[in-house]
């Protein structure tokens, strides 16, 4: 087939490197204000991206351009980030005069409920157009797996013929078994919602419970692995921690709950999940709070992992930042290390915060003469420190363990003090 | 002597006078005059001020400004605002008007320029505005401060709540946190604004200029308490977290274990019913942020500047000075209402009460003689709709003459509602409607239902309501009690009055603290043993 991308995203770069790969002749188009560059190196943290796009562009079958759209594709896919919504409706006018060929739209970008109709209508106008909403279940850090071996493929769509061209497309990556689901488009964008708040919410409420275990002297890592067994619960999504960040995820979240005070209706549950992943990025400053009798002036602490997950460059919304910030305004000094996203976490500080960090190279450096190691993002390169050289190189031994990698037991054998989330 | 006896033929002119329009009506002094209404009114800084319904001519306003001439208003005001000792029984100047300045120009106490001390302090209250707005004051447990509670009282209480009451619609975008005040001691008050707070993430502040003020430092006392009993932690810690002081004494914030960093001072010469404009308008800055607080200050200072120089038949306080010397020492009238016809300036009739009453309610001279001439009359107010409902009544068909201020805003944009127009219009027209009933009555041939008019009014109109105009209006309002104290030849700015009650209050603690009857004075005796024995079940 021949299809056209439109997008700014590693999402957009995975999908259109997938599928030309599977044979079809794929143009990825940028915004204007993107520089391929920068996405390119985006997608570096991505696992076998770079790869898989040196491979399809070396076939043809692939080409990255900001400006040589390929209008006379079939299928147009839309995978742009949410703030882009402007930019896809100048698309689909152009798209709509291109030709007078059907064409489908498959929109995977997250626009409010109901702009997916809104943008068919634009070509519709013009030229016969097919709508397809293809919720973005793309997963950062693991991106070409998710897309390419999903537990699910949702498809928004009213019309046979636009569900049997998807069928094809997907035909490689849907073998095993048919995870293909047809419903309403306007159902698979408001599952895309209902699937992030939901997660959201598991992740709010073990820290909710997180904080009560704490205050009944409970380690919630015994109550997380009793909850996890009951197979009406599960694992996933359940783990404590300094909140959850990213560009999507708080935002969707924060975006349906919108939605339903548009509606109506009450999103009572969503506020409060929001307000306490907010009160839980400063988590990890609140220990250090009481542990160093409220007052941290002079104190310096290393955080090790910025990102607001691993496997990413990206500060979005990440614990690092809030974190970072509390502590500077208490004067204290910060030495932070991360794999890939120190200079993203140094931009999103202002420059009189900035003064109080310093970026190390390794994590034993920035750890070196600290008052206490903060375990922010679960790196793997974090996971089994030399507890001995660390401690020695320490001003004051302390771990504040924000994900709860770390056995409490063994650290304190160690000779450190250990706080952990709900532990 | 010269300046008594062309002050006694100032007064003998104007009795005359009075006695003059006493009987006349506004009804006929509008109509043998078409341009009454457009020449008693007045424009200057946003405000249309007019008069015309007032029992006044041209005569008689020249014979009031002749007075305020004699009383040598002019003069007393330089020393006023250039920091002569004004205050003569506590020997002191009354420099509200530095704390407003809006320039750096030298203000000289002692031979020292205070300007820079204030602006020490602004640039001191600025920052810790600044951390309240950032979220990061932080509470015992880590948390941010969503919460601050002013405690003080009177002057240290009632500017402040007035402005951050009236300026709702102000809130600077960064200010995210609670404001509450608690003035009274009785304890109710505390105890129904700590109900709905968690200690974790409330910040007192506590503001007194002497920091012994009883009401304040117990419900201060109280507060921490409070904090002690939820978090377990020693008072010396949670006073260090958990308290802002703003005082003139700051050696009593030092020893009440209030850390330097969170002190803001401001000084002896700023009196307590003027101080909004100081430190202790720590919760205005707060809620409008610095840019809105300077507004304020700046509002205020404009009006400063015109009292200070703007011709006596053109200056706004002098002529509402006069206006109540007129009703109230000449046509005999003993009352006045302040009726906001605005729900934002609800509190601005109790804030007036203070402002007049604790200044100008006072029967000696400045030289301790007795005053022969009534002083400060009864202030009181509402807003005025709901006063419509309640004490117009009397105001229209009483047997007192109430003379009344009209206060309102032309526009009123800031309310968030579909149809604010229509809700402003009828409001204009029920604060129009009022002034012209009182003015002007109306006859029945049942005496009941019959309005009697000639009720005096000032109407006093603003554009809009922003910071700058309610800064200006609260000074409009301070120079007009400046002037009359003037006119009244009494000291507005002290409070000897206060002091009495507070005295015997302690004694009578002490004698509320035995649990056995005693051997009380006999005016108390039967009181005090009734009060032991119901506390006592």
């Amino acid at each position: 087939m021949r299809i056209q991308v439109h997008g700014d995203t590693v999402a957009a770069l995975t999908v259109a490197a997938v599928l030309a790969d599977t044979g079809n002749r794929v143009t990825l188009l940028l915004p204007d204000d993107l520089s391929e560059a920068l996405l390119r190196q985006r997608a570096r943290s991505e696992p076998g991206l770079i790869p898989l796009l040196e491979r399809v562009e070396a076939a043809g079958r692939l080409q990255v351009t900001q400006r040589d759209s390929d209008l006379a594709a079939e299928v147009f896919i839309f995978a742009m980030s949410a703030e882009r919504q402007g930019w896809a409706e100048a698309l689909c006018d152009e798209i709509a005069v291109a030709g007078s060929a059907p064409c489908l739209l498959v929109n995977r970008a997250t626009f409010p409920i109901g702009t997916s109709e809104a943008l068919q209508r634009r070509i519709a106008a013009q030229r016969p157009c097919t709508l397809v909403v293809e919720p973005d279940f793309i997963s950062e850090g693991r991106a070409i797996e998710s897309y390419t071996r999903p537990a699910r493929i949702l498809l928004g769509c009213e019309d046979e013929e636009g569900v049997e061209l998807m069928r094809e497309l997907y035909r490689p990556f849907n073998r095993n078994r048919d995870v293909i689901q047809v419903v309403t488009p306007r159902a698979a964008e408001l599952t895309k919602f209902a699937t992030n708040a939901m997660l959201a919410t598991r992740i709010s409420f073990i820290n909710e419970i997180a904080q009560l275990a704490e205050a009944c002297g409970v380690d919630v890592e015994q109550v997380r692995q009793g909850l996890g067994m009951d197979r009406r619960i599960g694992f996933d999504f359940l783990y404590p921690g300094v909140g959850f960040g990213g560009p999507n995820f708080a935002r969707d979240v924060l975006r349906l709950a919108r939605t339903m005070a548009e509606q109506g209706v009450d999103s009572t549950l969503l506020d409060a999940v929001l307000a306490i992943n907010e009160q839980q990025k400063e988590a990890l400053f609140r220990k250090a709070w009481r542990h160093f009798d409220r007052n941290l002036q002079g104190r310096r602490f290393a955080l090790w992992g910025l990102s607001y997950k691993p496997n990413t460059a990206s500060v979005i919304n990440a614990p690092s930042v809030p974190l970072a910030r509390a502590l500077l305004a208490q004067d204290a000094r910060l030495a932070v290390h991360d794999p890939a996203a120190a200079d993203a976490f140094l931009a999103a500080l202002t420059e009189q915060e900035r003064t109080g960090v310093a970026v190390a190279d390794t994590p034993e450096q920035a750890a070196s003469g600290s008052d206490g190691i903060m375990l922010v993002t679960e790196w793997k390169a974090y996971w089994q420190p030399d507890w001995a050289a660390l401690r020695e190189s320490m001003r004051t031994p302390v771990i504040f363990d924000g994900r709860n990698i770390y056995t409490p037991e063994r650290v304190r054998a160690a000779g450190f003090a250990y706080h952990g989330i709900g532990r | 002597m010269a300046r008594t006896t062309a002050l006694n033929a100032a007064w003998q002119r104007l009795q005359a006078e009075a006695e003059r329009l006493r009987h006349r009506s506004l009804h006929a002094l509008f109509e043998t005059d078409p341009q009454r209404s457009a020449r008693f009114a007045r424009q200057a800084l946003g405000f249309y001020v007019d008069f015309s319904r007032q029992l006044i001519d041209d005569e008689a306003l020249k014979h009031l400004l002749a007075l305020a001439e004699a009383a040598d208003v002019a003069g007393a005001r330089e020393a006023l605002f250039t920091g002569a000792p004004v205050n003569v029984t506590e020997n002191r100047p009354a420099l509200h008007t530095a704390l407003r300045q809006q320039t750096d120009a030298p203000v000289l106490v002692d031979g020292e320029d205070v300007i820079p001390a204030i602006r020490a302090q602004q640039r001191r209250m600025g920052k810790l505005v600044a951390r309240l707005h950032a979220g990061q004051w932080r509470g015992y447990s880590g948390r941010a401060i969503t919460d601050v509670v002013h405690l003080g009282v009177g002057g240290s209480d009632l500017g402040p709540q007035l402005v951050v009451d009236a300026l709702k619609e102000f809130r600077h975008p960064h200010c995210n946190v609670g404001l509450h005040f608690v003035a009274n001691l009785d304890g109710g008050e505390l105890a129904r604004t700590l109900a709905r707070l968690n200690p974790e993430t409330t910040l007192f502040v506590v503001t007194s200029k002497t920091f012994t003020t009883v009401d304040t430092l117990t419900n201060a006392a109280s507060a921490l308490a409070w904090l002690e009993v939820a978090s377990g932690l020693p008072a010396a810690e949670l006073k260090r977290l958990h308290f802002i002081g703003i005082s003139a004494a700051a050696e009593r914030v030092d020893e009440w274990g209030i850390p330097a960093d969170h002190q803001l001072r401001f000084w002896a010469w700023v009196g307590g019913r003027y101080s909004l404009w100081s430190t202790v308008g720590f919760a205005i800055a707060l809620w409008l942020g610095m840019e809105g607080f300077t507004q304020l200050l700046a509002g205020a200072a404009a009006m400063d500047d015109h009292y200070r120089t703007a011709p006596a038949e053109e200056n706004l306080p002098l002529l509402l000075a006069l206006i109540d010397v007129w009703n109230h020492n000449l046509l005999g009238a003993h009352a006045h209402a302040v009726l906001p016809y605005d729900a934002r300036l609800a509190l601005l009739p109790r804030y007036l009460a203070q402002l007049e009453m604790e200044s100008n309610g006072k029967s000696v001279q400045r030289d301790g003689t007795p005053v022969t001439r009534h002083t400060a009359a009864v202030l009181w107010g509402e807003t005025g709709p709901t006063a419509q409902h309640a004490f117009y009544q009397l105001l229209h068909q009483g047997t007192e003459t109430i003379w009344c201020d009209f206060i309102t805003a032309v526009r009123a944009d800031e309310w968030a509602l579909p149809d604010v127009k229509a809700h402003q219009r009828l409001n204009l027209a029920n604060c129009l409607a009022q002034a012209q009933a009182l003015a002007f009555g109306a006859d029945h041939p049942d005496p009941h239902r019959r309005y009697p008019g000639n009720r005096p009014s000032t109407l006093l109109l603003m554009d809009a309501l922003s910071p700058w105009q309610l800064g200006a209006l609260l000074a409009l309002y301070e120079h007009k009690v400046h002037a009359s104290a003037v006119i009244w030849n009494i000291n507005p700015f002290d409070q000897w009055g206060v002091e009495l009650g507070k005295r015997i209050a302690g004694e009578l603690c002490t004698q509320l603290e035995k649990t056995e009857d005693g051997t009380e004075d006999s005016s108390l005796a039967p009181l005090l043993n009734h009060i032991r024995q119901v506390m006592r079940t």
